[in-house]
């Protein structure tokens, strides 16, 4: 859309959402790989975080508000290098010489708070979408 | 002005001359705006041609909202929210357009009315 208006609100809560939604694949990938102690790169699999950057809706606008108005974006995954637990385990195919395995770097506690937050923020963005609705809606009232 | 004053204006505007009436429409040719020549082409852009034009954004919303539509139940799309904002942006422009035809109307109706 060419003029900003009501529709680059409902575009700028929905990168939120797509963001929210990105994270909360990222946060899946944590989950289900928290065991995980093959990767292709080799070694057990290291916990990813994603980087939300902010992205500008309408950098030429002439509108000040405008201007400055961010959408939201996941920039890069960042992967953490932090080491693993190492646990006890020498029939594990995986295991080292002195039979310990490094198991990933996934803390399934703070992932499943990350998963809340993650679903709180996306509820947030869709109740922003609701009231740009009723908004709308309201203005539209005007004219009957 | 006493029960009368009805008929007063109406004898008076009997006693207006056709000369007079003549000076009158000079008066109203004076007023800025009512001459079309003062217009530039730009700002002749028609009431039709604005309604078309919000038509059309309309229409494009809403074929845009079912192409995704599509697309999501065939499974080619993964994108829910989009689909859903598409679809409400598609219906808010359908409703704007909607109370812009009825707000046409409403003028065409209010013109009809006019007793000439």
């Amino acid at each position: 859309m060419s003029v900003p208006g009501i529709f680059s609100a409902l575009e700028v809560a929905g990168s939120g959402l797509t963001a929210e939604r990105g994270r909360m694949n990222v946060i899946a990938s944590n989950l289900a790989n928290a065991r995980t102690t093959r990767t292709a790169e080799g070694g057990p699999y290291k916990r990813l975080d994603p980087v939300f950057e902010a992205k500008s809706l309408a950098p030429n606008a002439f509108d000040p508000v405008m201007r400055n108005v961010h959408k939201v974006e996941i920039g890069r995954v960042e992967r953490s290098d932090e080491p693993g637990q190492l646990i006890y385990d020498p029939e594990h195919p995986d295991a080292d010489e002195a039979g310990y395995v490094e198991m990933p770097n996934v803390n399934v506690v703070t992932e499943m708070v990350n998963l809340m937050t993650a679903s709180r923020a996306y509820e947030a963005g869709v109740t922003s979408i609701e009231s740009i609705k009723s908004m709308a809606s309201a203005a539209l009232r005007i004219g009957r | 002005m006493s029960g009368q004053g009805i008929e007063a204006i109406g004898q008076q505007l009997r006693m207006v001359r056709p000369e007079d009436a003549s000076n009158i429409r000079d008066g109203f040719d004076q007023v800025p705006g009512i001459d079309e020549g003062s217009l530039s082409e730009t700002e002749q852009v028609g009431f039709s041609d604005a309604l078309t034009a919000a038509v059309d954004d309309a229409a494009t919303r809403g074929h845009d909202a079912h192409e995704m539509m599509k697309d999501f139940a065939a499974g080619r799309l993964d994108d829910l929210h989009g689909t859903m904002i598409a679809s409400e942006e598609a219906g808010i422009s359908v409703k704007l357009v909607g109370s812009i035809r009825d707000k046409l109307l409403d003028a065409f109706q209010e013109l009809w009315r006019i007793n000439v």
